[in-house]
């Protein structure tokens, strides 16, 4: 499930250090991280009339250790972002069960291209009750196409992430289905539900606390 | 007849603005012309009458928008039965589905008329003046009309809804039947390959005063499966009937009766599987029913050489019906009842003014009525309109035409659609036009009345504009149906019908009395788009959607046509068109930087270009046909060449919009040939071979069978001239 080293981004840290000038900081490369397969509340049965159930249950997920939080860990800081569905909640903000600070963002740019945060700290929000700051409404960060009950990420949508230990990372949803491969259009709507919502990302986490990457 | 009502104060007062524009327009053209006698106003190189165009007889030599006629002798070289097919051989002229199938905006393929890259919810479907109702997915299935029995089409590209109001966005296509002047009785056979069969009979009894003609076509196509290892047909195999009655009585020389009646039907068998929630197939079993039937009366009063009064009765219905059953257990899988009614009263009045104006002029009042299981309650509309046209033409070389529209309705705001069109032939050979026109299309029933939950594909719930509001979601919040009520909930409101402008700008040359060139240039823009968006959100995540007026494209391009008349037997055309579209707000964000594409097989993002977007779905660049056709002694023949390029089908990247070759369908030529001997007098044999090439594409064209040949036989049983 866990795959690592994917890419090194040595270039955007020599960038970083020849920026900050005052600081004395050793140049991390950093790395993009993929996670693959996270279920984000698949679907486990389906209603008499045929609507495809999940369990109503969110995954909780931590971008230090990348990965999965389970059981009383759900109820820390240790985790910084959760799936259920089209839902994304963060621990930060009134959905936070770890009194985490995280909040977030959507900026428009490839996940290579984005290399530093320049938006205003006012930029990132907390969830707030049933306004997320991660909009789960479709045309926002994935499309719904009705015709082909086909749901994709929209390419160039990342979220930026303050973490619930106060560090940032940039993230990309590369898929929602099984194995990151989208369901061929003529399958079943049936066939269809039943792979969706496995999430597959790539993100980079810069753990020294700036907003560069 | 004019209803006052609309939609808000800013668009009051651009009807305003409008209205004093063309009023001002009108005294301009009654004014400035000096007094002289009448010319005919049919005058003209050109044999060839358009009535379409300006809703008065014109020689089409004199017409001022971008006109084709199809004459009856260029159906018989053809040899086709459907008017789909025919029309799909005629030059930027597509057939796709419509917006309510293909996906975003219309596109995939299917058996609308796509005109000047404009979707098929925006061709207005006319017999002998009067619309054809009965949209399915948005657009006219061409496979409901037969060409038997009609003496011309002619088609109006540009928006023409001053005349013609709702839907007359992309153009007209108006079939106008044949009504012979002597007494025959005819039979014709046809068949050919994919269960083809093709049966007419038509009788035609002359008297002094009246005319009575009776026609019956059936048409029948078998099944269309191109891809074996998917359970059921591409496309199932139908069958249909129609009667057509025409009547005419003149009653004086100055008092002329017309009437039209038609009957149709068309069934077929549906039989395909679904998948079950444990991956298993289910067999889906049932039948689809389509029925239609019109009458239609005129009365036309010619009071004197300078006036003329018709009075118009119109009565239509539609319906259709489709169930469809689990064949293991007979359990109803899926069912659907649709009747639409439309009767229509008008009356036009056509003057000859002096100092060389026609004025036309004329109201009507329509009343819609829908009863479905797709929409609780019965649904009815009633719509009222007026409008005015003048013609001015101070010299044989010139005329200018404006006109003036106002639709106004119960349920969605009113529209005015001017039109403003000019001819200058500055010599005998060359004619000049240019002109602009508004088009619009009311809102259709599931943007003004749906409320529809679906469960297959993740449970979300769409409502017509007409079916929702702010309240009605708070009270949906305070039941906890809904969790979130979201800003864009806020801008629920009446629908706007969509709208379009248009601007024609072309030449026809006659080079010599052998060549002819056409050219057009055409740009539509398209506003006030009805697309759906998400209003709220329910507990388990699933979204609801309304209408609402967003989108905003454009259509774009250059029609050329060329005639060769090498000698009385032989004659060959060509046609060509160009053609561009878009989103403009997908362009605006291209053009930002914001849209981006993900790399086929790979999930490598990358920002995408204007050079990277195919524009609107189900648009090819490039279309072109040639045809070469022979005549003599009792032949008939032609050869025909279409070609179409490639065109968007769906996204399958996430950014909603075609910017990948596999989203697009692969372009592809048909070659047809078709020939017919008159034997003698009574015999007349035929035959054909269809898509020569063979080219089938069994995704993006499920309907179009491959190679075929058919052999046919007319019999004249009885032919006498008038007594």
């Amino acid at each position: 499930m866990k795959m690592k080293s994917i890419g090194l981004l040595a270039l955007v840290a020599l960038g970083i250090a020849a920026c900050d000038k005052n600081k004395t900081e050793i140049a991390v490369p950093l790395v993009v991280q993929t996670f693959a397969n996270l279920p984000g509340d698949t679907t486990v049965s389906f209603s008499s009339t045929g609507r495809p159930l999940g369990a109503n249950a969110y995954t909780y997920f931590s971008l230090r250790e990348n990965k999965i939080i389970t059981g009383a860990d759900t109820l820390t800081g240790k985790w910084d972002i959760a799936f259920k569905q089209f839902y994304i909640k963060l621990n930060g903000g009134t959905n936070a069960t770890g009194g985490g600070t995280a909040a977030a963002f959507l900026a428009s740019n490839t996940l290579e291209s984005y290399t530093t945060i320049s938006e205003a700290d006012t930029t990132f929000k907390q969830d707030n009750g049933a306004s997320f700051a991660l909009n789960p409404a479709p045309g926002v960060w994935y499309s719904y196409n009705m015709s082909t009950f086909l749901a994709l990420p929209i390419p160039g949508k990342i979220f930026v992430i303050r973490t619930a230990d106060n560090k940032y990372a940039k993230l990309e949803i590369t898929s929602l289905y099984k194995n990151g491969i989208t369901p061929d259009v003529s399958a079943s709507p049936v066939v269809k539900s039943r792979l969706q919502f496995f999430y597959n990302f790539r993100f980079v986490l810069q753990p020294n606390g700036t907003k560069k990457f | 007849m004019i209803i006052a009502k609309c939609a808000s104060g800013n668009f009051a007062s651009e009807i305003m603005k409008q209205f004093l524009l063309f009023f001002l327009f009108f005294v301009l053209t009654l004014t400035a012309s000096q007094a002289q006698t009448l010319t005919d106003t049919l005058s003209g190189q050109s044999d060839d009458v358009v009535v379409t165009a300006t809703r008065t007889e014109r020689k089409l030599s004199n017409v001022a928008v971008p006109t084709l006629i199809i004459k009856q002798a260029n159906i018989q070289a053809t040899q086709l039965r459907r008017l789909g097919e025919l029309l799909q051989e005629q030059t930027g002229i597509a057939l796709v589905n419509g917006s309510g199938t293909g996906g975003f905006g219309g596109g995939l393929f299917g058996s609308g008329a796509q005109l000047q890259g404009m979707s098929p919810d925006y061709t207005l479907v006319l017999i002998n003046g009067e619309p054809i109702i009965g949209r399915q997915g948005g657009s006219i299935n061409l496979t409901r009309l037969g060409l038997s029995g009609i003496k011309k089409i002619e088609i109006v590209k540009g928006p023409s809804s001053s005349l013609y109001g709702s839907e007359a966005m992309g153009g007209v296509i108006n079939i106008i039947t044949d009504l012979p002047l002597d007494h025959q009785l005819q039979a014709s056979l046809r068949a050919g390959g994919y269960g083809l069969f093709d049966a007419n009979l038509s009788g035609t009894l002359v008297g002094k005063k009246t005319r009575i003609q009776l026609g019956y076509n059936h048409y029948r196509l078998g099944a269309i499966d191109h891809q074996k290892l998917v359970y059921g047909n591409d496309q199932d195999a139908f069958q249909n009937n129609t009667v057509q009655l025409q009547l005419t009585h003149q009653f004086n020389p100055k008092l002329k009766l017309m009437v039209y009646g038609r009957g149709f039907t068309d069934a077929s068998k549906n039989r395909y599987a679904v998948a079950d929630s444990n991956g298993q197939n289910i067999v889906i079993g049932g039948n689809t029913q389509k029925n239609d039937a019109t009458l239609n009366g005129v009365l036309a009063y010619r009071i004197n050489n300078n006036l003329q009064t018709n009075f118009r009765l119109y009565a239509t219905g539609y319906h259709s019906n489709q169930a469809l059953e689990r064949e293991k257990t007979g359990a109803s899988y899926y069912y659907d009842d649709f009747k639409q009614q439309f009767y229509r009263a008008e009356n036009q009045t056509d003057i000859q003014l002096p100092a060389k104006n026609t004025l036309s002029f004329g109201g009507g009042f329509i009343f819609e009525r829908l009863n479905t299981n797709r929409y609780e309650g019965i649904r009815t509309n009633n719509i009222g309109y007026g409008f005015l046209q003048n013609e001015w033409r101070p010299t044989e070389n010139l005329n200018l035409i404006g006109g003036l529209r106002y639709d106004a309705n119960q349920q969605y705001a009113s529209r005015l659609s001017p039109k403003l069109a000019l001819r200058f032939s500055p010599t005998k050979t060359l004619k000049l036009t240019a002109s602009y026109g508004a088009g619009f299309k009311a809102p259709d029933y599931r943007q003004l009345y749906l409320s529809f939950l679906n469960n297959a594909g993740g449970g979300y719930s769409l409502f017509g504009a007409n079916e929702i509001s702010t309240a009605k979601l708070q009270t949906l919040q305070q039941q906890g149906f809904i969790t979130t009520i979201l800003p864009k909930a806020n801008s629920l409101g009446l629908l706007k019908p969509e709208t379009s402008s248009g601007i024609n700008v072309g030449a026809v040359w006659q080079v010599s009395q052998k060549l002819t060139g056409e050219v057009n240039l055409f740009n539509n823009d398209i506003d006030n788009q009805i697309v759906f968006d998400v209003i709220a959100l329910k507990p388990n995540g699933a979204q609801v959607f309304s209408y609402f007026n967003v989108t905003r494209s454009f259509t774009r391009g250059a029609e050329l046509n060329l005639q060769y008349q090498l000698n009385t037997r032989w004659s060959f055309s060509a046609g060509y068109q160009y053609l561009e579209t878009g989103d403009k707000d997908v362009l605006q964000q291209l053009e930002d930087g914001k849209m981006f594409g993900r790399q086929p097989g790979t999930s490598q993002v990358v920002k995408l270009t204007k050079a990277d977007y195919a524009g609107l779905p189900g648009r090819s660049k490039h279309m072109a046909n040639a045809k070469v056709a022979y005549q003599n002694q009792g032949w008939i023949a032609s050869l025909r060449a279409i070609y179409r390029s490639s065109w968007g089908t769906f996204d399958q990247d996430g950014n909603a919009i075609i910017n990948r070759t596999d989203e697009m369908a692969k372009g592809y030529t048909t070659i047809n040939l078709a020939a017919s001997k008159q034997i003698n007098q009574r015999w007349q044999l035929s035959a054909g071979l269809e898509n020569l090439l063979n080219y089938t594409d069994a995704v993006n064209l499920p309907g179009n069978p491959g190679f075929n040949a058919f052999v046919g036989a007319q019999f004249l049983l009885v032919k006498n001239k008038t007594p």
